[in-house]
Order: C-alpha cells, then structure tokens, then sequence
C-alpha cells in the first residue's frame, strides 16, 4: 500500500510499540501452535450443531418439505426468512474490502480479512436455503441455463428466482476471489515461517508462489483496485434483486419499490451488526486487541446507527405510503403487521433495529465493548425478523380472507436455522486456526504511517 | 396371466422365449441349420478366439440395446366395446339419483348425473360422486362370515337356510330390519319372505324423514310419499328443513329450487327459519335463527290462524308467525316445509299447505307400491318382541341399529336373544360383529338393482364391475332363504319382477326392447307408478301433541347430518370426510356447534372440548362457535364415533345417535334436553378448511337485491376497470377457454370439490394436514358472513384457478414450469416443476396446491379408483386446476376424428358435470353464440381482484338476494 497523508490528529490505527516483526508473530503464530481449549471446545460445539443440522435438513429432504410447518396460505417462511438474514450478513465483508478501499479508509485493513471471510460463509449459509426450500432440490441445476436436451425447456429469464441465481452465484465468486487474492502475500509469510515440510508445500502451493517482488506487489495492488471495483456494484445489487424477489410480486405488503435500497442499508446495517459480533470475540480470543481495537468497533457502530436510521426512516416510509396510496389491501398488510396476530415479531424488530442502535450516538456507549456485543446481537436478532415480518405476515393474510392462516415453525425449520450458525461458525474457527485472521501485510501497511506522523 | 392358447389343430403359440425354448420340437425347427454347433468351444483354438472375440465385443453392445418394454394388457381375447384408453359409460343409480358410471379398463373410476333423469336432470351430489371410492374400500369384507369367522359361501348358505328353517318351525317372530326401501324389487322379494315365513319388515333411517311419512299416514291415509316441487313455489317457508342439504331428494330440489334463482325471470323467494345453521339456511334470502320451540310455536301460529283463524300462540312467535302467514298469503303460490322430526309438526305442515292450496302444487301427497319409506316406531315391535322372548330372528339390511339406534343397548340384547342373526354389511360395523351372520353386500356399482325415485320415476342399477371382494348381492342371499325362488339370479330376478309387473304397465310390446331402453338411459317413466291421495279425516291432534315437547326452557340439542357424510353409511369413505362442511368448512369431526352468545357465557372457545349431558348420556366433542345458531340450541352431526368402522371412521368424533329423543310418538333429533355443558379444559383443534369468516370489506362477493335489480340492472356491480399493461398480451389461438360461475345458483354444497377430486387424483392428506391447512382440494368454496352473528347473511364463492391472462404465478418460476397456452390456460408442468413455491405465493387468489409429501396412493385397491388419464403427482410438485385439460383434449380430438366444429357444452369440466344446480358454465369464449360468450356479456359479470389487472379467465356473476 501506498502511502498517504493521514491527519496528524487522528489516533493511530495500530499501537505503535509494535514491530513489523511483531506484527507477523501476533498474527501468525497462532497457525504455528496447538489449538487453545477455548478454540477446540467452540469448534466441537459448532461441528456438533452443524452436524444435528445437516441430518435434520437430511431428514426433510428424503421425507418432504411438510416436514416444515408452511402450507398453502404461507409458502415462504423461516427458509426464505434464513436466506434473506445470512444474505444480509454477507454485506458487511464487501463493503469494507471493496468501497472502503476504494474510498481509501485505512481502518479497514485490521478487519476486512475477518470480514470477507465472515461474508463468504455467510453466503455459503444463505446459499443452502434456496436449495434446501425446494420440493425437489435434486432437480434444483434446472434454474441454471445450461445447454441441455430437454428441447424448449430453459429458464424463465423473467423470474426474480432466476436473478437471484444470478446475483449470488456472482458475489459468491467475486467475494471468494477478491478474498483469496487478498490472502496470497500473508499465505506466503506463513509459508516462510513455518518449520513444517508438510505446511510449506501445502502453504507455498495455496500463495501460488507469491515471491515478494516489486512486480508481484504491482500486480496485487492493481488487482485489489480492479475486483474492488467489481465488488463495489454488487454489494447494491446482491440484495437489491434479493429484495426483488418480493418487489416484483404482487402480494401485499411485498409489492413496495422502496425495497431495493431499504434492503441494502438492512444488508449493511445487519452486516456491520455482525461484524461486530464476531470480531469482539475474535480480538478477545486471539488477543488481537491490538489490532482490532476499539476504534474499529466505535466506527463500525456509527455505520450501524446510520443504516439503522435509515432502516427506520424505511419502515416509516412504508406506513405512509400504505396509507396514502389508498390501496385498501396494502393498508391491511401494514396495519396487521404492527397489530395483526404476529403483531409481537414487528415490534421486536422495530425496538431492535430502530430503537437500539440509537443509544450509538453516545461515544461512551460506542466504545464499551460489552454494550456494544449486546447491541450488535440485538440488531442481528431485529433484522432476522424483519424478514420474517416481511415474508410471513404479507403472505399469511393477502386478498382473499378465506385463504387466511397462521405458521409457526416446527422443530425441523427450527434446527435447520440452528445449524447454519453450527456450519458458520465451524468454518469461522476453520478459518481463523488454518489462515490468518488479519491482514498482516495490510496492517503493515498503515502502520508505517502511523509511526511516521507520530 | 391367460395360458397358451392350446389348440392341438394349430402350431403352439408362444408367449415369451422362456416358454418357447421349453419346446425343443419348436426349437428344432425354427433353428435348422444348427448353426450354433460352429461356436463349440472344444473343436479348436482359433474357434476358442472367434467365440471369445464375438462375446467381448458383443457384450458391450448388448448392454447398449434397449430392452423394449414389455406392455401388459391382459386383452388376449379382446372385451366387447372395450378400448384400451377409451372410457365406457353405463347408467346406473346411486340412492334414487340416477347417475352415470365411467369406466375405464372395466373399473369404475368417476360418477356423474344422468342427463336423462327428468327428475335430477344431470345432476348428482357429493355422496354419489364419492361412492366409486367406497366400492374399492379394502375394508370391505372378503368372504361371508358366521360369528365372525370366514367361511366359503356353500357353507354359509347352508348353515343359514338350517338356521333360518329351524327358527320358522319354532314359530318364533323374524324381523327383517332395512334402510328405506326404494327398490321394487327388493320390495317383492322382501314381500314375498314376509309372505312366506312371517317375516315382520320394519324399515329405518335414523336420521331420515320418518315424520314426513308419518304425518303423511295421518293426514292422507296410506300415503307414504310426501312429495315436493320447489320449482313451482314463489315463497318457499322452511323451517329446519335442509332441503338443499341432506332433507329429501337434494339433487332434485337444489335443480328445482336454483331453477327459480334466475333474476332475470321471476325470482322465487325464500325464507328460512332454523335453530342451527344449515347449507339451505346460508342460502335463504331472508333467514330467522329460533329454536326448535319458537319454531313450533310459529307452525302453531300458522295452523291455528289458518284452520280456525285465531291463535292461542302470543309473544315474539306471534310476531314472526304473522309476518311469515302475511308473506304467504300475498304470494300466489308457496310451500311450507319442515325439517322437524316430531310427527306433530309435521301434520300441522301438511294442514298449512292444504289452507294455502299448495297441495297438487308444488307438495303431494301420492302412494306408491313400489316403495316404503322409514317409520322408526316400529323398531319399538322389534325390541318388544325380545323383551318377551319371543324374538327367533333378526336380519339387518343396510342398516346398523348396534349404532344408530338411540338405545343400542336394546338392539345388542334382541340381537343375543335370537337365534338367528344376519348382518348384510359390506364392511365390519357394531351390528354385524354382534350378529351370528354377516352375508357382505355388494356396493352399488357392483349391483343389480333397481329403484324407485318418487314422481314417478324408476330407474336401474347396474353393475361396472364384477364383485372386487367376496360379496354378493343381498338379494341373492335373501333368494337362498326362499326355496324354490325361479330366478337363479339376482339379476334374473329384477328383470322377471320388471317383466311382470312394470312391463305390464307400458304399452310396448317388446319387454326385450323395453328392458334395453330402459339399461341403456337408466331411466323408466312409467304411468301409474303412484296414486294421488286426497285428505282425509283424522281425529289426530297435532297442537296437544307439539304442547307435550314445549315445556321448559332447557337448552336443546338438534341433530343434524352432515352434507357429505349424511346419516354415516360412507363415513369410511376419506373424500367425503374430507370435504369441508359447506356451513363449518370443518372436515373430519363432528363437533358442538354452539352460539357466539352462549359460548361468551362460559368463555368457550372453537376447538375447546366440551362434555354435554343430556338424556342420561354424556358426549364429549369439540366445540365450534358458529354464526346463526339460536343461544338455545346446540348442534350436532350425527353418523360419527363409531366402534367398529373402517380405518378412515375409526376414533373420528363422537356418537350422537343416544341423543334421539322417544317423544310425542317420534323419535326426535330436535328434543333432547341439555342438562349440562361444560369445558373439560381439554382442546382438539378443528381441521377447518377456512378460518376467517368476513370479507372484510373487500370487494370479493358483490351483490344486490332483486328489487334493485329489477331497476337496474347493473346494481351492485361495478363498471370495468380500464388497465394498461406493458407486455403484449398471450398470442390468442383457436379457442379461449374461459368459465362462468352464477354466485346466484351455486348453494355452496361442494360436490364440485368431490368431483373435483375424483377426476383429477386429487390425494387425500388426513386430518392433521387440514389442521396443517396443507388440504389439496383444487377448488374450493369460499364461505363469508356478514352482518349480525346471530343472524348472519351468507355468500359463497367457489374459488379455483382463475386462468389469469397475466398470471402473477407465470412470471416468477425460474424453470417455467407454469406457462400459458394459446387457448388461455394456465398450465402447470408437475415434470418440470422443482418446487420453490413462489408461484403459490404469488397467486392473489391462493388457489395452488403444493404436494408437501409423497400423498399415500399405496392401497392396491383404492388406487384402482385413481384417473389414468391424470398422472399421480410426486412431492416437491405443485399442482392446481387444470380447467380438466384431459377433457378438452378429448373433446378437441373427437371433434376433429368426427371433422366437425367443437359443439358449445360438449366438454364439460369436472365441477361443472358435479354441480347440482347448473352454477358453472364452461366453454369457448370466442365462439360469439356459445353459452359462456353471454354471460361474459351479461350485466352480473364481473372477475375477483379486477384491479391486479390479472384478467381472470373464471367470471363470477352478481349474487341477487329476493329480500
């Protein structure tokens, strides 16, 4: 990284009694030793939820999607609900590695790797339900446009499912590389400083033999701008055509055009929450405090508060439009949200999502580590039922009242849900024991500057 | 499979190279040249090669050869008029309804109405639709059974005749005990044993119209069949009377009545009073909930006014009495009818429409030879006869008293008494397991038969198929018992009784031709088959009589069947059970319907459990807090709770046959006293079809009234809405296909459902599913309230796929699997389809149906009732109404082997063919001159949720109430 002037004013991104050496060591090391308890007891548990996961979606797939408690009135619920919640949580990874580079915010460089790493696993969960939601899911390769035998039969170029084929499948691909890429210099630090055959050949192969050069670091540099630039525009559009999936149709309570950009700032909004989440444990764990400090999370918050905000302006906006577009349908929808049957799920997610992360304007607030971890979880369990607000409340009650009924989930949706955060985390301590967890050369990077206008 | 054909003159056949080779004479010959002997392995080296060489390179390709598949169609002698994948109709008759059996492959699959039935004109109701799955009910006996064990049919035969003989020379009494008997000649041959041997008949319907028939003796002599014309009435006054439910013949009144629900001619009126709510009663223009009581008071009123011109009746009952006679008397022609079960009551109707003069009208009073209808009193001489043991025999046909008698206690105990005891049941029931013998009936569509309809109308029954278990027809078991029977069939029999004694009454000449004709329209209109009564005097006092039954103000409980399941001889049969009550939408039970206001007095709820006292007896059913129901009054369905039933009935609700109350010289269903109700603190969540009742303002239903109508014409309609759209429409092909349903003539009875389902494999998902609201039901009847809970006005709305041109459905599958066709339906690929479900999601009228498991179609016998033309959807598949494409393809393809135009009305949708009264319309919109084209013209037309600018295809027409 280049250098830049940076305000003598502000507090410096890493402590500066560190050095380069340090630096390496306080991040690397950790691959180098025998796990901790503490990783091997949080790795056990998650590997044991995702399994009951994985055999309880097992179960659904061999027996059928009644296993789930959905029915005619109400087609989409926790599934849908899941993936929307896991794909908004992938946000947060692309917009630190990808805008804020481009905007050349420095602070990113201690969490982006944490964060891209979070996004993609996130992805991988949220990828899981649009498969698993299926009532043939071993025909699912149908909803991609492969040259096939089955004569005029392709996709339906028209439906929203199909864009959202599309969208995530191409974050899932740009984030992947732009993360991998972004792995290759510290792949190679940990390939020159381990003392195991086996790890050097295994590491030297994963950083394609990155040597250090001048010319390799040219190279990164501008491949960093170039897949920024790619991400940049997916962070909107990912969760622009997710919320698509609802825009288009024409229920009630779906049918809103102010949902492309009230789910981006949820996505954001969610995606710093959990961030946020992660990484307090992470800098605890790891005794990364150094790195991932205060300051990270007091920025990240602010990003909170904002998107928050605009989460809630969202909301008001949607009640105002149901009342003044006079659409008597719509008008239902809303008012049965806030005081229908499911009237307790809207205003956990009001108090969650608007109201909590008002208390962020308070710096003392911002930078109190605990508060800010009960917060953060406050506004992930808000936005999971946003979604579930929007999807199940609009479908269970639309136009004709004969068709009316309630969900309420059964033990295989609720397990389902419960090992996706087993196969989250099992790959977030994967990650976090077989690559580094901060960007080391990054931080390198700004640390220099940071010494230099000392 | 069918041997060899083994004609000694001929080469042998072959089937299969297996049996082929077994002949090594045939192998001889067909292989002379022994060319085979050249791949001997032990000649040489060099053939050890050639033979190696040719196995390894042939085995590959041999394992690329398609083995063809093997079709089995067991036709080797091919069935007369019977085409592979071409359906057979006959004419038959399911419970005095004539209807019309398809068969496919020599199995029944599908019932429809008989067009040529002037009395239902085509139509049929949801019982006969779904008896053709009855008739593969694998829990139909195999074999004849003596206590309960097994035996060969020679044996039983034997056994029984001893048996029989043996109690005749005791000079003991022998009952037969039947349902209504409307078969001439199970009359005669019933006849010809009482004649005989002293065989006593008592016929018994227990939740039947014994009080009609009853009243009619007192006040017309021997009449027997009291008979209606709701055509021929302006005013129709009914009270309690179900009749376009489960009172009288409901096919043939639903066209009568609905017949007169056009408001472009002259309306009739109808007014019901009732004390619960009734499918009639969700029909009626202007409706009153009173109680039992109030109701006999007002019939009271009415009598006393009209036969001696005051009335000792004051209060509120005089009030509505005198608005009702006021009504009546300024309407030139009326019908009073009541579904009252106290004989009193019913006299006093019979006096009401003889003051009115509608007697020869639209009621008659006529006796027919040819039929005897039920008078549940004479059960009393039965268990009289035990009591002083005097009772040698008992033989139950068609009935199960062990049940559906009040006071079964008795029946078990005449039952141990004799000796002789014959059960005809088809499947195990109470009575049949208590009885010493159980000779299983055929069902009807393996029968011979025939059946006196009223009004002059006979019909046959004919079997489709040959007995699928070890049943026989019950005639023929009643045959062995009478020795020297000429008839060696049943069969036989009917046509010897119809050469004899109906024959005789045409004019033709040939009995051959007679018969043929009469097989082949399943209808016979003979003159003379009843003789009109006139009134005669009686000393009989109906006012003292009804006095007895309105002492105190206890809470009462009414009786009442179920539109499907009725007095619960199908209650096994899972399509009827299946089919949301049209009043309840509940399926499955049988609950406590109860008012709003008496259910807030002990804070009861739907779906709480209730234990009800009356009469000594204590029922515990779920409770169903249900509009219209008087505050006095609770409602129960009868024909559930049975002991020994099939593994459908089995644990389903409660009995409430111990509830018939013996009094005024009837068996009431109106009269048991509640002496307590209270909430067991237990709850069974009813399995309702749909559970909330107001439209919510919305514009789903419109209606108007008549007198707006006559106006203008376009009341309670609205203009068109004016819509653009962006994309350019679906290319229009030859024919649009598009259908029409008069929310004036549909009566919510939900036939259609069962027909529905009948023809489309529609798969049955149980009880738990329902509750799960996961029923798969392509059509549904959307039931809405409004107004007063005490006194609500009702719609309904039949609700399938609207076939929208701009499908909201169409555009969100990512696979196409739901796409439009050039005859504009909306059509569903089950291959294609993977199952995301946002097509469901995204249909404003909820109309699709996901297939949430693999639905059971593993009963080898059941599944012989399934459609071939429809395939069986997997799991993961979402299904909806196809508008029966199988039937348009079919009709289009006749159309163009005959090369002639598709005729307006030649295909006919399912629902369309299941509707009693004629409510859908289904056809080609472009074609200017057919019947759909016009109501898509006419001024009541308008389509659900206009405003999506979905266009539907499914148009409704503005409901019009005579109030």
């Amino acid at each position: 990284m280049s250098d830049a002037h940076v305000s003598k004013l502000r507090i410096p991104l890493v402590p500066e009694d560190r050095t380069y050496k340090q630096i390496s060591e306080d991040v690397l090391d950790t691959l180098e030793q025998p796990p901790t308890k503490a990783w091997l007891a949080g790795f056990s548990l998650s590997a044991l939820i995702m399994t009951i996961g994985f055999l309880v979606i097992g179960y659904e797939i061999t027996t059928g999607i009644g296993t789930w408690g959905l029915n005619k009135t109400v087609g989409w619920s926790w599934d849908i609900t899941n993936f929307v919640f896991w794909v908004g949580i992938g946000h947060a990874g692309t917009l630190i590695s990808a805008i804020l580079l481009i905007f050349r915010q420095r602070w990113r460089t201690a969490i982006n790797r944490a964060a891209e790493a979070m996004t993609i696993f996130a992805v991988a969960c949220a990828g899981l339900f649009p498969l698993i939601h299926a009532g043939r899911p071993w025909l699912l390769y149908w909803v991609f446009p492969y040259p096939n035998t089955l004569g005029p039969l392709w996709v339906n170029f028209r439906s929203p499912l199909l864009w959202d084929v599309f969208a995530i499948s191409t974050y899932l691909t740009v984030s992947l590389v732009f993360w991998y890429m972004g792995l290759l210099p510290d792949l190679a630090s940990v390939r020159d400083r381990t003392k195991s055959k086996l790890r050097k050949v295994l590491y030297g192969l994963a950083c394609f033999g990155w040597n250090g050069s001048t010319r390799t670091w040219h190279h990164f540099e501008v491949l960093s701008l170039i897949l920024a630039g790619l991400a940049t525009p997916l962070v909107l559009s990912v969760h622009t055509i997710v919320s698509m999936d609802f825009a288009t149709s024409v229920i009630p309570g779906w049918h809103t055009t102010i949902f492309p950009p009230y789910f981006v700032a949820g996505a954001i909004f969610s995606g710093f929450a959990m961030v946020c989440t992660l990484l307090i444990i992470t800098r605890k764990v790891m005794n990364w405090e150094n790195y991932i400090t205060v300051d990270h999370i007091d920025a990240m918050c602010k990003v909170i508060t904002l998107t928050g905000t605009m989460v809630g302006l969202a909301y008001g906006t949607e009640f105002f439009i149901a009342w003044y577009s006079g659409n008597p349908y719509e008008k239902y929808a809303f008012i049965n949200r806030a005081f229908g049957p499911y009237w307790w799920a809207y205003w956990s997610m009001i108090s969650c999502n608007v109201i909590s992360p008002q208390f962020f304007w308070f710096k003392k607030l911002r930078r109190n580590m605990t508060f800010v971890f009960i917060i953060s979880i406050f506004v992930n369990i808000g936005m999971w039922f946003e979604r579930f607000v929007i999807i199940t409340t609009s479908l269970h009650r639309d136009f004709l009242p004969s068709s009316w009924a309630m969900y309420s989930p059964t033990w295989v949706e609720i397990w389902t849900f419960i090992g996706t955060f087993g196969l989250f985390f099992t790959l977030f301590f994967l990650f976090i024991r077989i690559l580094p967890g901060i960007a080391v050369a990054e931080v390198k990077s700004v640390y220099r500057y940071a010494r230099n206008n000392k | 499979m069918t041997d060899i054909v083994n004609d000694k003159k001929e080469n042998k056949y072959w089937q299969d190279v297996e049996n082929k080779v077994l002949d090594p004479q045939h192998l001889r010959q067909e292989f002379k040249d022994d060319e085979f002997d050249s791949f001997s392995v032990t000649k040489t080296r060099r053939n050890f090669l050639k033979i190696m060489g040719f196995t390894v390179s042939t085995m590959p390709m041999a394992g690329c050869i398609k083995i063809p598949v093997r079709k089995a169609i067991p036709y080797l002698n091919k069935v007369e008029n019977q085409y592979p994948g071409v359906a057979n109709y006959y004419a038959s008759t399911f419970k005095n309804t004539p209807i019309v059996v398809k068969t496919r492959e020599g199995r029944p699959i599908y019932v429809k109405g008989n067009d040529q039935s002037k009395l239902s004109k085509a139509g049929v109701n949801a019982p006969a639709i779904a008896s053709v799955l009855s008739l593969y009910d694998s829990n139909r006996l195999r074999a004849p059974q003596i206590n309960n064990v097994g035996v060969e049919w020679d044996k039983f035969d034997e056994s029984l005749v001893n048996d029989f003989a043996r109690v005749v020379e005791s000079g003991k009494d022998i009952y037969l005990v039947s349902e209504e008997i409307t078969s001439p000649s199970m009359l005669a041959l019933i006849d010809t044993l009482s004649s005989r041997f002293d065989v006593k008949h008592i016929t018994y319907n227990p939740a039947g119209r014994s009080a009609v028939h009853e009243a009619a003796r007192i006040t017309h002599g021997a009449g027997e069949a009291h008979e209606t014309d709701f055509s021929k009435a302006d005013l129709i006054v009914s009270f309690e009377a179900d009749f376009l439910g489960t009172w009288g013949n409901d096919v043939k009144n639903s066209k009568e009545y609905t017949s007169r629900r056009n408001p472009d001619e002259k309306m009739n009126k109808h007014v019901q009073v009732e004390s619960i709510m009734s499918l009639t009663g969700t029909n009626a223009d202007i409706r009153y909930t009173r109680s039992i009581k109030s109701q006999r008071q007002i019939i009271t009123y009415l009598y006393e006014v009209l036969l001696n011109g005051s009335s000792s009746i004051t209060g509120e009952a005089k009030d509505l009495g005198s608005k009702i006679l006021k009504e009546l008397k300024s309407s030139a022609s009326s019908l009073v009818v009541s579904g009252d079960s106290l004989v009193a009551t019913q006299v006093m109707i019979n006096e009401i429409n003889h003051a009115l003069g509608n007697y020869g009208k639209s009621v008659f009073a006529r006796e027919s030879k040819f039929a005897r209808y039920s008078n549940g009193l004479e059960m009393d001489g039965l268990l009289r006869a035990a009591k002083d043991g005097k009772l040698g025999g008992v033989l139950f046909l068609g009935v199960n008293p062990v049940h559906s008698f009040h006071s079964s206690k008795l029946v078990k105990e005449a039952i141990e008494k004799s000796e002789l005891s014959v059960s005809f049941a088809s499947s195990e029931d109470e009575t049949s397991r208590l009885c010493k013998y159980t000779a299983p009936d055929n069902h009807v569509l393996e029968s011979w038969g025939d059946s006196y309809n009223g009004y002059g109308e006979l019909s046959l029954v004919q079997p489709t198929i040959q007995p699928l278990f070890g049943s026989r027809i019950a005639g023929e078991t009643l045959m062995k018992l009478i020795p020297g029977t000429e008839a060696k069939s049943y069969y036989e029999y009917v046509q010897k009784f119809w050469q004899g004694n109906i024959f005789p009454m045409t004019n033709g000449s040939s009995f051959t031709n007679f018969w043929n004709k009469s097989l082949h329209d399943g209808v016979a209109y003979v003159d003379g088959l009843f003789t009109n009564l006139s009134k005669k005097n009686y000393s009989y006092n109906p006012v003292a009589e009804v006095k007895k039954t309105l002492s105190g103000d206890s809470m009462k409980i009414t009786l009442y069947q179920k539109y499907g399941i009725r007095g619960g001889d199908q209650v096994n049969n899972p399509w009827l059970q299946e089919l949301p009550d049209p009043v309840t939408k509940a399926t499955w039970d049988n609950y406590i319907m109860i008012s709003k206001a008496a259910a807030d007095k002990q804070g009861i709820k739907s779906g709480d459990v209730l234990e009800v006292k009356a009469l000594g007896v204590s029922v515990k059913l779920p409770a169903i807090v249900q509009p219209g129901v008087d505050v006095n009054t609770l409602g129960i369905a009868v024909g559930y709770g049975r002991s020994v039933a099939g593994k459908v009935a089995q644990g389903l609700g409660a009995n409430v046959y111990p509830l018939v109350r013996h009094i005024a010289g009837s068996h009431s269903l109106h009269d048991a006293d509640v002496e307590s109700v209270k909430k067991t603190g237990a709850h069974r969540g009813l399995a309702q079809t749909q559970t909330h009742h107001s439209m919510e303002g919305r514009d789903i239903v419109r209606e108007t009234t008549f007198d707006q109508y006559k106006n203008d014409k376009k009341s309670g309609n609205k203009e068109p809405m004016k819509l653009a759209q962006i994309y350019p429409g679906h290319s229009q092909g030859g024919h649009q296909w598009a259908m029409a349903i008069d929310m004036n003539t549909c009566t919510g009875c939900s036939s259609c459902i069962v027909s529905c389902s009948s023809e489309n494999n529609v798969p049955v998902v149980g009880r738990q599913e329902v509750k799960n609201r996961r029923e798969m039901h392509w059509l549904r009847i959307d039931r809405y309230y409004a107004g007063d809970e005490n006194e609500p006005e009702t719609v309904h709305m039949p609700m399938l796929c609207q076939h929208c041109e701009n499908a909201p459905c169409e555009n969100v599958c990512p696979v196409l699997a739901t796409v439009h066709s050039s005859d504009g339906i909306n059509q569903q690929i089950y291959n294609r389809c993977v199952g995301t479900r946002y097509c469901a999601n995204n249909c404003p009228y909820k109309v699709r149906r996901f297939n949430w498991f693999n639905y059971d179609h593993s009963d080898e016998y059941e599944r012989l009732a399934l459609n071939p033309d429809i395939s069986v959807r997997h799991r993961g598949v979402m299904e909806k109404c196809s508008f029966c494409i199988q039937r348009i393809q079919e009709g289009k393809l006749n159309a163009k082997r005959e090369r002639r135009k598709l005729r307006d009305g030649e295909i006919r949708t399912a629902c369309q063919e299941g509707c009693p009264s004629d409510a859908i319309v289904f056809g080609d919109m472009k074609d200017e001159n057919s019947k759909i084209a016009k109501m898509i013209e006419h001024n009541r037309r308008y389509t659900v949720l206009e405003e999506l600018n979905v266009k539907s295809r499914v148009s409704y027409m503005v409901k019009v109430r005579n109030k």
